[in-house]
């Protein structure tokens, strides 16, 4: 199947409406009808009922939230898909969502976070950190698919234990049932206070991988040839994978371990954008946003008090997409 | 003034010695060809020469400034190399692999302007590309695809293109318009430097050879002082015979020498 | 002469009868949840009590902790537990079942509470353990004194107006119909919203629910907040807050209500007097 490329302007004149609409189906839906231009209404009067509490103190900070996270995985998983040169690359299966949960547990858990406000996202950053570390060690020079999904195997189950291990030996009652959250991510109840939290270390991470789309498009040529077009390729390479841990960790770190959004999106945009790794990263990015809102819809229609979890609806799409995507390089892995 | 100089040139891995002491020069207008029998190094000496790698021990210059001393953005823009075996990974349509010429002369945040589509566009026409311009580049042929990577150098609009065996896999017809248009460029008040395994074809293009084996220079020079049955035997280990006539120049191996130790 | 025998029979008689009403009485209790240690420690003779659970030591959830003293607690664990060699062991009927069936068993007898669901259960309650652990005269002052408590309560605070009253806890938890805190909201004059809108016993409610809801009062116990969990991060969301600002909230310490007992009188006066 021919999927034709499209301009940026037609890509963007697509996505960014469908953006807006999916933000405000998403603060439409609830376990109680509310009127929105009373509550729009009530908050330009400074008045505070229940309509302008609903709407801006409980549903617009969690649909902000699943946007900025839709949008952070989206983009890591971009970014990685292009400096790993492999389709299969993604926060989640290569372990830097589980180390990032590792490393937010270990700070949200052992009072460190309430030290100040910044402990918290830089927990998940390092923990992302530490799981990239390792992955590279795993992996060394070798490019093929398989060994980096092995290595990934490896990460996320040694990472789901000490997850758990934290947790049991954690003071508060509540700790071991909490690792669902942990594991399969929510954004149910969350407030501004998380928004606030996790947004600097994201933007900055954002700012970080968009910088690096040039240097993307010159890995499709190699290493070597990138170097000879003026990239200190360890340079960027550094400052990409800090990019993709400082979001991934701060998403992370307030929202639970949220699955293959970075597997599913770029995929799905690729072929809109000429499969351009630099263009690839910004549509990556709204797409990614668009597609956690719809997801966080769905979660609220099947469970109006948030029982549900995010990742539940992610996986259930994702999953079948990774294995077709499996399926679909069979060849490639012979 | 040359162009290139490199002098006394020492590259070290691990401990093992890869190039020793070689001194090398590359002229305006000149098509440099580098030669010697697998392993002798001349890959690493080109990547040496394009600065991708650093030299251990001795100098490299480019337009009489240390190759160090000029910035890696500047040394994209005056210099362009095509690697072995070049290829791309993502399934890139053929003007957009060219367009990634022009990075050299982009800020990270801008797009390829108007300008830069004029200059692909004249890549396109010295590499004879034009006419595959919207197909993917992976579903070309080795050819086809060595003819889009030059183009993509063309685009920078470099002065030295280093080239390390562009020829390799190609039929005898790509292989000589891949020779022509380095020809050309260095004609053109440029140069190129090659690393070459047809003898034959780095007689009939080349300016001048230098002969590698084993890391040392075994001798440099124009063809006719180079390739010789002499150097030949002693380098390459093979008795050959070297036909000049106005056509053209041709050198044929014709069987191993016993006692040659590689 | 015949005072011999006489004497002799009389005291075989008192000896055998104390046996007897010894025997009635177990010597040896032992308790692994914390509302029979609060009833225990109410109700039971010090002498009886051998063992407690860990609960009783709780300061948030424990109404009896000044009594505690030296007695031994237990972490409800079987081993532990044999080693009191108990002639009765109590727990809840939720709490430790898997734990009560092993002592079975093991040949021990085992007693176990019902969740009370109402005032009148506490009454039940009372007069059973009362009989369990032989002490129905104890049980049955307790209940009188509750009675004339409560109404006392009632009569006091009658003038003033009732209120609509929700109960917010950890992971979104609230209140309904059918269980004793929602007898004790009526006994103290409040309205429970949830049970209004249909919540039996223990369920979650979106924190939406909960402001559309619009009580005069909210029930959230600040004792149990604690920064390292997300359970408890609900009862810190903004909006919340912004809630509480604009209302009351009733906070009324956990170890008043947790269990079924006398206390809960204490706890009716709280909510009644804050009316």
């Amino acid at each position: 199947m021919n999927i034709k490329a499209l301009e940026a302007s037609t890509l963007y004149g697509i996505l960014l409406p469908v953006l807006l609409l999916v933000l405000v189906m998403a603060v439409n839906v609830g376990p109680v009808d509310i009127d929105l231009g009373k509550a729009i209404q009530d908050w330009l009067d400074d008045q505070t009922t229940i309509e302008s509490l609903i709407l801006f103190d409980i549903r617009l900070p969690r649909s902000l939230l699943a946007m900025l996270i839709g949008a952070t995985l989206g983009l890591a998983g971009a970014s990685l898909q292009g400096l790993l040169r492999n389709p299969l690359a993604e926060p989640g299966i290569i372990g830097i969502s589980n180390g990032a949960a590792l490393g937010a547990v270990i700070v949200f858990y052992y009072g460190i976070a309430g030290i100040a406000w910044f402990l918290l996202p830089l927990g998940g950053l390092i923990g992302a950190l530490v799981a990239m570390i390792i992955i590279f060690l795993l992996v060394g020079q070798n490019r093929s698919i398989i060994t980096l999904i092995l290595a990934g195997i490896a990460i996320n189950a040694i990472g789901g234990a000490f997850i758990a291990l934290a947790l049991n030996f954690a003071e508060s009652p509540y700790a071991m049932q909490e690792i669902v959250f942990w594991l399969l991510g929510s954004v149910s109840n969350r407030s501004v206070n998380e928004l606030y939290i996790a947004m600097p270390f994201m933007l900055v991470g954002w700012g970080m991988m968009l910088y690096c789309g040039r240097f993307l498009n010159a890995l499709t040529l190699g290493e070597e040839t990138a170097k000879s077009m003026g990239f200190n390729v360890a340079r960027m390479r550094l400052v990409l994978i800090l990019g993709v841990t400082a979001s991934v960790g701060a998403a992370v770190s307030v929202a639970g371990n949220i699955g293959f959004i970075g597997l599913v999106v770029p995929h799905l945009i690729r072929p809109f954008v000429a499969y351009e790794p630099r263009r690839l990263l910004l549509s990556s990015a709204i797409t990614g946003a668009i597609l956690l809102l719809t997801a966080d819809i769905v979660v609220q229609i099947l469970s109006d008090n948030g029982e549900m979890k995010l990742g539940v609806i992610t996986a259930l799409v994702g999953a079948p997409f990774f294995l077709f995507l499996i399926l679909k390089s069979r060849n490639v892995l012979q | 003034m040359s162009l290139l100089s490199g002098h006394g040139i020492d590259y070290r891995i691990d401990s093992i010695q890869i190039l020793e002491a070689i001194d090398i020069r590359v002229d305006a207008g000149e098509l440099i060809g580098l030669i010697g029998p697998n392993g002798a190094g001349k890959s690493s000496l080109l990547r040496l020469l394009t600065g991708v790698e650093a030299c251990t021990q001795g100098e490299v210059r480019f337009d009489d400034q240390p190759l160090g001393q000029i910035s890696a953005g500047l040394r994209a823009q005056r210099m362009g190399y095509l690697v072995q075996g070049a290829m791309a990974y993502w399934p890139f349509r053929v003007d957009k692999v060219i367009e990634l010429g022009r990075i050299p002369y982009q800020k990270w945040w801008q797009q390829v302007s108007s300008d830069d589509q004029e200059i692909v566009e004249e890549a396109m026409t010295k590499t004879e590309t034009l006419a595959y311009r919207n197909r993917i580049v992976t579903t070309l042929s080795g050819g086809e695809q060595t003819l889009v990577m030059l183009a993509r150098i063309f685009a920078t609009q470099p002065d030295l293109i280093f080239a390390d065996e562009p020829v390799a896999a190609l039929d005898p017809y790509h292989q000589l318009h891949v020779m022509e248009i380095l020809r050309s460029h260095a004609a053109a008040k440029r140069a190129a430097i090659v690393v070459l395994h047809d003898l034959s074809l780095a007689a009939r293009f080349c300016d001048r050879l230098y002969l590698l084996n084993h890391g040392r220079l075994h001798c440099s020079g124009s063809v006719s002082e180079v390739l010789t049955r002499e150097n030949i035997a002693e380098v390459y280990g093979v008795d050959s015979q070297i036909v000049c006539n106005e056509k053209g120049v041709s050198v044929t191996s014709l069987s191993r020498i016993s006692d040659h130790h590689p | 002469m015949l005072m011999k025998p006489y004497c002799l029979c009389f005291t075989a008689l008192l000896l055998v009868s104390a046996t007897l009403f010894a025997g009635e009485k177990p010597q040896r209790i032992v308790s692994i949840g914390l509302c029979t240690d609060q009833l225990l420690l109410m109700l039971a003779e010090r002498e009886q009590i051998a063992s407690l659970s860990v609960w009783a030591k709780d300061e948030n959830m424990s109404y009896m902790i000044d009594a505690v003293g030296e007695i031994p607690l237990n972490n409800s664990s079987v081993e532990e537990i044999i080693l009191y060699q108990p002639d009765l062991v109590v727990a809840s009927q939720f709490a430790a079942w898997d734990t009560a069936k092993f002592l079975r068993q093991l040949g021990y007898e085992v007693k176990q509470i019902p969740t009370a669901r109402s005032i009148e259960d506490i009454y039940a309650l009372l007069r059973q353990f009362g009989e369990w652990t032989g002490n129905q005269k104890r049980a049955e002052a307790m209940i009188r004194t509750m009675q004339q408590e409560l109404r006392e309560i009632s009569e006091r605070y009658a003038e003033r107006p009732t209120k609509t009253v929700i109960v917010y806890s950890p992971n979104g938890f609230t209140i309904g119909a059918n269980t004793l805190e929602n007898d004790l909201f009526a006994h103290a004059g409040y309205v429970n919203l949830a049970a209004e809108m249909g919540i039996e016993g223990f369920k979650p409610i979106a924190l939406e629910s909960l402001i559309a809801a619009d009580p005069d009062v909210l029930q959230v116990d600040r004792t149990l907040s604690r920064a390292d969990s997300l359970a408890t991060a609900y009862m810190g969301h903004p909006a919340l807050e912004k809630m509480i600002e604009h209302r009351e909230y009733l906070d009324i310490p956990t170890r008043l209500r947790i269990c079924a007992g006398p206390m809960i009188t204490e706890a009716i006066e709280n909510m009644a007097r804050r009316r």
